[in-house]
């Protein structure tokens, strides 16, 4: 082990020599293409630009900060005050639930199953808790730090564990019993970073080499390892349904089609844009297009995109509503799409949020009517009624 | 930069600091006119940094896709957001500072990007040992994570002091200085490994 501090003169010239040689020719085009997306573009006002550049509403001014905000707390109390005088207070089932959980440590992944939400942390925790009052139903001890979504699946929760810092070379798939809150079984092969375990005809199906494209098959209620299947591409994102697997290939802007059997490509199906995570609805398959900003939706009777819907920078973590509404988590946004229409039918801003910082990358939950989101080291309940 | 009607407009891709018509337009010009809404004045300064943001993405994110896109969102940004922007000297760095945070969001989101490598440095009249060092410094460094691969070129190709990357990135000094120190070991590590091979 190397002194901490120990410099290494000749090894930083080399890395230096070795990151100015990479050949970086510029794209011809690159910057027109900025340059007519910003032109479309409206600037924003000097305190909205500054809040967005991270200096705050008041960039750095106290005083102004100070008035500005006891103002606002003036006006949200008279406000909340004559909404209570008009309506009484909340006695309806969400009423007892609380709008922010503090958490013990940073959180890294969220889900919900069960009837709890079940929150992965820095401290390599996987958390149980009641969404009704906030209160901490178990806490999990994990080998490593939750760096993927949290997925009921079958009778068994099921998420990815990363080693300290989100390296992925550790990366471990576990499965938890709801049932006794315990580690059932560690699918260690070192190589399952992929997102998403997803439940289909008996069985439960992860990924468990990112690089090599395999997924994994096992029984969803034994954990018995049933087949491997290898998708010819380095694969990110799965999920199961209408009798299929679908992934997405690295490195090409596509979702594939898997024969749950074989291992077969049954179908390419062409995005705009690279692929994020994916969730299965009762008629579609949704993926995520985080760089062109949209969310598809993919008949599965045609193999076709349907819809693209417009949303914003950043549009990945995609998560199902009971009620049938796909929502997708941008960098300052949550987006709320009606299956139906085809159409974005509510917009809520997110607090300034760390979800797509460290490895905190999958932090959006819905439980039964609540939607929830992990914004550093407290649970924030963002909706009651959706 | 020719003036008609009131109206300015500016040779696409040139900066006209040495002025033209008779008439001085500094750098820091450009960037108070596109501060106040000037978006042909924001052209030439956008063209002007567009190789240098690029060559910074493609570093961090190893994937000229990727990169594109993160030049791209940053002009955007760059634009909407040039208001917040107090000293028009300070743009180059104010623009960096946007496309790195670019750069660790995209990386964050699309963990394969470390898994795909830019093309490789053109073979020179280099020698066999030197050419077979840098491969194993590239092989090593697409293992490095997005958080030590950004510090790592942060600091050893803008040459970034570690205070300067501790207030672009918002972590902590010693965040970075151990980030640094995990980066250059674990490429120390590779190519001892190698060298013992």
């Amino acid at each position: 082990m190397s002194d901490m501090n120990r410099p290494d003169p000749q090894l930083e010239r080399s890395v230096s020599a070795w990151l100015e040689d990479l050949p970086d020719r510029v794209p011809d085009d690159l910057a027109d293409g900025a340059l007519t997306r910003s032109r479309a573009v409206a600037q924003r006002p000097t305190w909205l630009a500054r809040w967005h550049q991270g200096e705050g509403f008041w960039g750095g001014q106290p005083l102004a900060a100070a008035a500005a905000v006891t103002a606002a707390v003036a006006i949200i109390v008279a406000v909340v005050g004559i909404s209570i005088w008009r309506t009484g207070p909340d006695t309806g089932a969400n009423a007892n639930a609380p709008s922010t959980i503090p958490l013990e440590a940073d959180a890294t992944a969220l889900g919900s199953g069960f009837g709890s939400l079940w929150v992965g942390d820095k401290s390599a925790h996987l958390v149980r808790i009641n969404p009704a009052d906030g209160s901490v139903e178990a806490t999990i001890e994990l080998d490593g730090v939750p760096c993927g979504p949290i997925a009921p699946a079958s009778t068994s929760l099921w998420l990815a564990t990363c080693g300290v810092g989100g390296t992925t070379t550790k990366a471990k798939t576990t499965r938890v019993d709801p049932a006794t809150n315990s580690i059932v079984t560690v699918y260690d092969d070192g190589a399952g970073d992929g997102f998403g375990a997803s439940a289909m005809n008996g069985l439960v199906w992860f990924i468990s080499n990112v690089d090599g494209g395999q997924i994994t098959a096992v029984d969803a209620l034994t954990g018995e390892h049933v087949r491997d299947l290898t998708v010819d591409s380095p694969i990110h994102h799965l999920t199961a349904g209408f009798g299929s697997l679908w992934v997405n290939p690295i490195g090409r802007p596509a979702v594939l089609r898997i024969d749950p059997e074989t291992g077969e490509t049954l179908a390419e199906i062409r995005l705009s844009g690279d692929s994020g995570y994916l969730t299965t609805s009762a008629d579609s398959i949704w993926v995520a297009e985080p760089h062109q900003w949209l969310v598809a939706r993919i008949d599965p009777t045609t193999d076709r995109v349907a819809a693209e819907l417009m949303a914003a920078p950043g549009a990945d973590h995609i998560a199902l509503a009971p009620n049938g509404r796909v929502w997708a988590l941008t960098d300052d946004q949550l987006f709320a799409f009606d299956p139906a229409g085809n159409q974005e039918v509510d917009r809520l801003a997110v607090p300034s949020h760390r979800a797509f910082d460290d490895i905190a990358t999958h932090v959006l939950a819905l439980d039964e009517d609540r939607v929830w989101f992990a914004d550093g080291s407290s649970l924030e309940r963002l909706r009651p009624d959706d | 930069m020719i003036l008609s009607d009131g109206v300015v407009r500016y040779p696409l891709g040139v900066l006209p600091a040495e002025g033209v018509g008779g008439v001085a337009v500094t750098r820091d010009d450009l960037v108070s006119r596109a501060r106040s809404g000037d978006h042909d004045a924001f052209d030439v300064i956008a063209r002007s940094v567009t190789a240098r943001l690029y060559a910074i993405a493609l570093r961090i994110l190893r994937d000229v896709h990727l990169a594109e896109d993160a030049v791209q969102d940053s002009l955007v940004d760059a634009w909407r957001d040039l208001r917040a922007l107090r000293d028009p000297a300070l743009f180059d760095g104010w623009v960096t500072r946007i496309l790195v945070r670019n750069c660790y969001r995209s990386a964050k989101r699309d963990r394969s990007t470390r898994r795909i490598a830019v093309p490789a440095a053109e073979p020179t009249a280099d020698v066999s040992g030197q050419v077979a060092e840098r491969e194993r410094i590239e092989q090593a460094f697409g293992r490095l994570t997005p958080d030590h691969r950004v510090v790592v070129v942060l600091r050893y190709y803008l040459g970034w002091e570690p205070a300067e990357i501790s207030d672009s990135l918002g972590i902590a000094p010693g965040t970075v200085r151990s980030r640094l120190h995990y980066g250059l070991e674990a490429l120390r590590a590779v190519l001892e490994a190698d060298a013992r091979a």
